[in-house]
């Protein structure tokens, strides 16, 4: 395989490759493996949003493949696209704050000089249109068990912000819908005996009043 | 990879996970949602759920209120802080005393507590935290505590010059929250000019807005179930003349008391400024008999 002479990154690649063992590709993209064998590519820059295959780039133990338990073929290629569109704009730091710390706390001070800097207007909430594509990518998912494989793989790669938007996506089908419209919604089935479903709308009662 | 029909796929999820999903809906969903099967109701009932619908932002509320042991779950917590019964005093750092009849009540200046539905935090701007115009004065205004009321509440003696003005800092409310405000109060026997002429009642928005109403804090029906006055044709007509566009009026709440909406405001992330509030009524007339609990603000659902 003759590398182009021009590329810098490839032509150490190719150095690596003379030093290395054949068939593996050091510093090149790493080798997803799921459940069925089949190898999903990702590369390096969109590794980066996996906590786990971050940690395993810097312990240096990401070469060769990576085999993902329980994900199959489908879920891992979606994982992999979502990864590879968001990792150009990623920020693990902004990332992070927006997650874990939704509520700052309680200003102490009230005095318009504590928070001089008034925000920029952004004129375009969604400027990359990552948004937008999120939107599409979750409407894409033919069914509720491909969203749950997407949720639980994104879990188990630890990728905070795919999480994120799976579980906005299960919420989305829950928020203002009744008990019923929710079974429906996720293709659950009522496990309760009558009584015990009584009880239960009993002790809440006040969520039903409208 | 196919499942056979009617397993439950969403089993699969970890509960923690649909704890997860659960967080981002609100309060009254996730009560919802614990009827819908049992792993929803272990999931919903978590507290990682119940913990991100306690904002963290509260503001610091007065020692003392919050007595007790502490609740044995988030979800106990919630139930607690969005109780519409017992709102809790805010510790507002200005004036704080018990009062020496009784130790128990205090001035105080709002109060709070979460709409239970949503997790929004709502306030009750109470009388003593008000700017009432001539309020100090004791032929015009007197203070007094009423068996249905913990905090001491203003009465009208009589006045020409009604303007009651209240102020909280957008900060303090939920961000993205529709909110409305409502002068809560109650209108004993004997009340004089408190049906016409109506009242103005104002809402100045951070962002610079003014949000203007006409209101009546007695409607006319409720000025003659006392018969104060004659029901004559001319009456009527000329009332109906000088109140022009129909005003807002109150309406009668579940503990006793009134209510009338002053206006509709939405709190925007990253308001940062006072939402001030008022009610007005300024021409020569005498206004006589009102008895001023507060201001309330809480979520108001549009559309």
């Amino acid at each position: 395989m003759a590398p182009p002479a021009t590329d810098a990154a490839t032509t150490k690649q190719e150095q690596q490759h003379a030093a290395g063992g054949e068939g593996v590709e050091v510093g090149g993209d790493l080798r997803l493996v799921a459940e069925c064998g089949t190898v999903v590519r990702l590369s390096r820059s969109a590794a980066r949003m996996s906590t786990t295959l971050f940690d395993m780039i810097e312990a240096g133990c990401a070469e060769g493949g990576i085999p993902i338990k329980g994900a199959d073929v489908g879920t891992l290629r979606l994982v992999a696209a979502y990864c590879e569109k968001h990792a150009p704009h990623y920020d693990p730091v902004a990332s992070a704050a927006r997650l874990r710390d939704p509520f700052p706390p309680f200003p102490i001070e009230f005095t318009p000089a504590s928070y001089a800097v008034k925000p920029v207007t952004q004129l375009d909430p969604d400027p990359h249109g990552l948004e937008a594509w999120d939107r599409k990518f979750i409407s894409d998912l033919p069914d509720n068990s491909a969203l749950f494989n997407l949720i639980i793989v994104a879990n188990l790669m630890a990728i905070e912000d795919l999480v994120d938007l799976g579980c906005t996506a299960v919420a989305d089908k829950m928020r203002g819908k009744t008990p019923d419209e929710i079974r429906v919604a996720l293709d659950i089935e009522n496990d309760y005996t009558p009584e015990q479903e009584a009880e239960v709308r009993r002790e809440n009662a006040w969520a039903f009043e409208d | 990879m196919g499942s056979a029909t009617g397993t439950c796929e969403i089993a699969r999820l970890p509960e923690d996970l649909l704890s997860a999903a659960l967080a981002l809906t609100t309060p009254r969903d996730a009560c919802r949602a614990v009827v819908v099967s049992r792993a929803f109701r272990d999931a919903a009932g978590s507290d990682a759920v119940w913990a991100r619908f306690v904002p963290r932002d509260l503001p610091p509320i007065a020692a003392g209120e919050l007595a007790g042991p502490a609740p044995p779950s988030k979800k106990e917590q919630f139930l607690r802080l969005s109780d519409r019964r017992f709102p809790l005093l805010l510790a507002d750092g200005l004036r704080i005393q018990p009062v020496p009849k009784n130790p128990l009540l205090a001035y105080g200046l709002k109060s709070m507590w979460l709409d239970r539905g949503s997790g929004a935090k709502c306030y009750m701007l109470l009388a003593r935290g008000l700017h009432i115009s001539w309020g100090d004065t004791p032929c015009y205004w007197r203070w007094t505590n009423l068996p249905d009321s913990r905090f001491e509440v203003a009465v009208l003696l009589s006045v020409c010059w009604f303007e009651i003005r209240g102020k909280i800092h957008s900060k303090m409310l939920s961000r993205d929250t529709a909110y409305a405000a409502y002068i809560v109060f109650k209108i004993p026997v004997g009340s004089y000019g408190l049906d016409y002429p109506p009242q103005k009642a104002s809402i100045d928005t951070v962002a610079g807005k003014k949000i203007i109403r006409k209101v009546c804090l007695q409607s006319y029906e409720a000025r003659h179930v006392n018969r104060q006055l004659p029901l004559t044709p001319e009456y009527n007509k000329s009332y109906q003349l000088g109140h022009g566009r129909n005003p807002v009026l109150p309406q009668e709440r579940t503990d006793g008391w009134m209510e009338l909406e002053m206006g509709v405001f939405y709190n925007k992330e990253g308001d940062d400024g006072e939402v001030h509030f008022s009610l007005l009524q300024t021409s020569g007339t005498s206004k006589e008999g009102l008895i001023v609990q507060g201001i309330e603000i809480r979520p108001k659902k549009l559309g």
